[in-house]
């Protein structure tokens, strides 16, 4: 997946090469981004405590990278490789998830853009096995723990603003799942800061 | 190295989600079906049509939710089984003939009411009962759900707790076991208030039956998601590639790019 996830990136770069051959790489490529945040699964669908609290906003820390591909003055194209750090879902069992992005940005002035683009959720949740023992409302029954890796891909619609200040930026990033299918619709987003290199004129 | 990946590796949940086997099975197709299963004779303490009416609100606010899940559990009202043995038998653990409560018809998981005692003891207090008890190799073949019909402890519940009940028995029946936590709808009894799903439940309905290049929830073109499999050992359900879908990615990118040259 990875890798065609390149050939995307590179059909991309590809063809803006050619249409803008006399650009040079530093024009088109305008910078590279470092980015830091903290992404929340779900919004309002995830149960948080007996009395039918859901999660708002959870600490899940993230870091990614992107590049700038410029287009046009105001139109941007932004190839972005997240991922939210490992999280110890409970006793035996990793939860990772990566996001291979492509952005559209319009800026709308010098400190602000909007976004609009999609992603590749690739959620991994691996096991180590074994098994416990757990209450079954009527004494206890052995219950197990899982003993393999298992990936899910999602594709989200994503929508996202920018606000910029010369080298650093931040970032309000959603994340839409099963556009097209009402009762799946669900929503993440992701709260991040971002430090841009500029690779110069 | 080690306590660099320790430090990474951010604990955010005292828990875990489990499986009901040790083997990890889940249902092969995408599609199940849930029904109630009608005795010939009635219930003594469960009312088998109220549970019909219920059955679409319990697979629709919990487990048809999930995004990242593949599952989609198919409500279709009730049947009449012709069977007796669904209200009277012993829990079968395994298929074939086992003298007990019938298997169901592949693909199908039945939630009917029982009143054997060796199910429930004397008293129980546990409301309802479920294990996959058909599974052949990794994949679950069908499931019985059993409401306690021996004393009134299910028929005392409020609607909303008869939909909790239900989707968490339907919860072992696709082979998922207990969490731990509260919070949780796979938590072994039921909460004061239960509106979703917990993150042990997403994560376990996830790992059980993920979503594999689910475009926008339309369904993967080229007809991959259709032909997913499980249970092959991969460890990923499934042998759906992300090639096409990622390429086309680019391609619509490559077009947009020479369309807005083209205007400026």
């Amino acid at each position: 997946m990875i890798i065609s996830f390149l050939f995307a990136f590179l059909f991309s770069a590809a063809s803006h090469a050619e249409a803008t051959s006399t650009d040079s790489f530093s024009q088109r490529f305008k910078n590279l981004g470092f980015h830091a945040g903290s992404h929340t699964e779900f919004i309002g669908r995830v149960q948080t405590d007996e009395n039918g609290g859901t999660e708002k906003f959870a600490f899940n820390p993230l870091i990614g990278f992107s590049t700038d591909v410029k287009m046009t003055d105001d139109w941007m194209i932004i190839p972005e490789l997240n991922w939210v750090l490992p999280r110890e879902a409970g006793e035996g069992v990793t939860q990772n998830l990566i996001m291979l992005r492509t952005d559209f940005a319009w800026r709308g002035s010098d400190w602000w853009r909007l976004r609009v683009g999609t992603s590749l959720m690739v959620n991994n949740i691996k096991g180590e096995g074994g098994s416990k023992e757990l209450n079954n409302g009527n004494g206890t029954s052995r219950f197990y723990i899982p003993a393999e890796s298992r990936t899910s891909v999602n594709n989200t619609l994503d929508l996202g603003a920018e606000a910029i200040l010369e080298d650093f930026g931040i970032r309000f990033q959603t994340y839409i799942y099963s556009v097209l299918k009402s009762e799946r619709r669900e929503i993440s987003y992701t709260l991040m800061f971002s430090y841009y290199y500029d690779l110069g004129e | 190295m080690k306590f660099l990946f320790s430090f990474l590796l951010l604990p955010t949940l005292a828990q875990a989600f489990t499986l009901n086997n040790s083997i990890g099975a889940r249902f092969k197709e995408k599609e199940v079906n849930v029904r109630v299963g009608m005795n010939p004779t009635p219930c003594d303490n469960v009312d088998l049509d109220e549970v019909s009416g219920l059955l679409s609100e319990a697979m629709d606010n919990f487990w048809n939710k999930v995004s990242t899940s593949r599952l989609e559990l198919k409500t279709s009202g009730s049947e009449n089984t012709g069977d007796d043995n669904y209200w009277t038998g012993e829990l079968c653990l395994s298929g074939g003939a086992c003298g007990g409560t019938p298997i169901p018809a592949p693909n199908d998981i039945i939630v009917t009411c029982n009143k054997n005692t060796t199910n429930f003891p004397g008293g129980s207090s546990l409301l309802a009962l479920t294990l996959p008890n058909d599974i052949s190799g990794k994949d679950i073949k069908g499931a019985v759900v059993l409401i306690n019909d021996t004393n009134g402890s299910f028929g005392a519940l409020s609607s909303k707790d008869k939909v909790a009940v239900i989707a968490h028995e339907v919860g072992h029946a696709i082979g998922l076991g207990h969490s731990e936590e509260s919070s949780a709808l796979m938590f072994y009894k039921v909460v004061p208030t239960r509106t979703n799903l917990g993150r042990d439940d997403r994560l376990g309905v996830t790992y059980l039956y993920p979503v594999q290049v689910d475009l926008f929830g339309a369904g993967c073109f080229l007809g991959t998601i259709s032909t997913l499999k499980s249970g092959d050992g991969d460890g990923d359900g499934g042998g759906t590639n992300t090639f096409w879908p990622t390429a086309l990615m680019g391609l619509l990118l490559a077009l947009v790019f020479k369309r807005t040259k083209k205007e400026t």
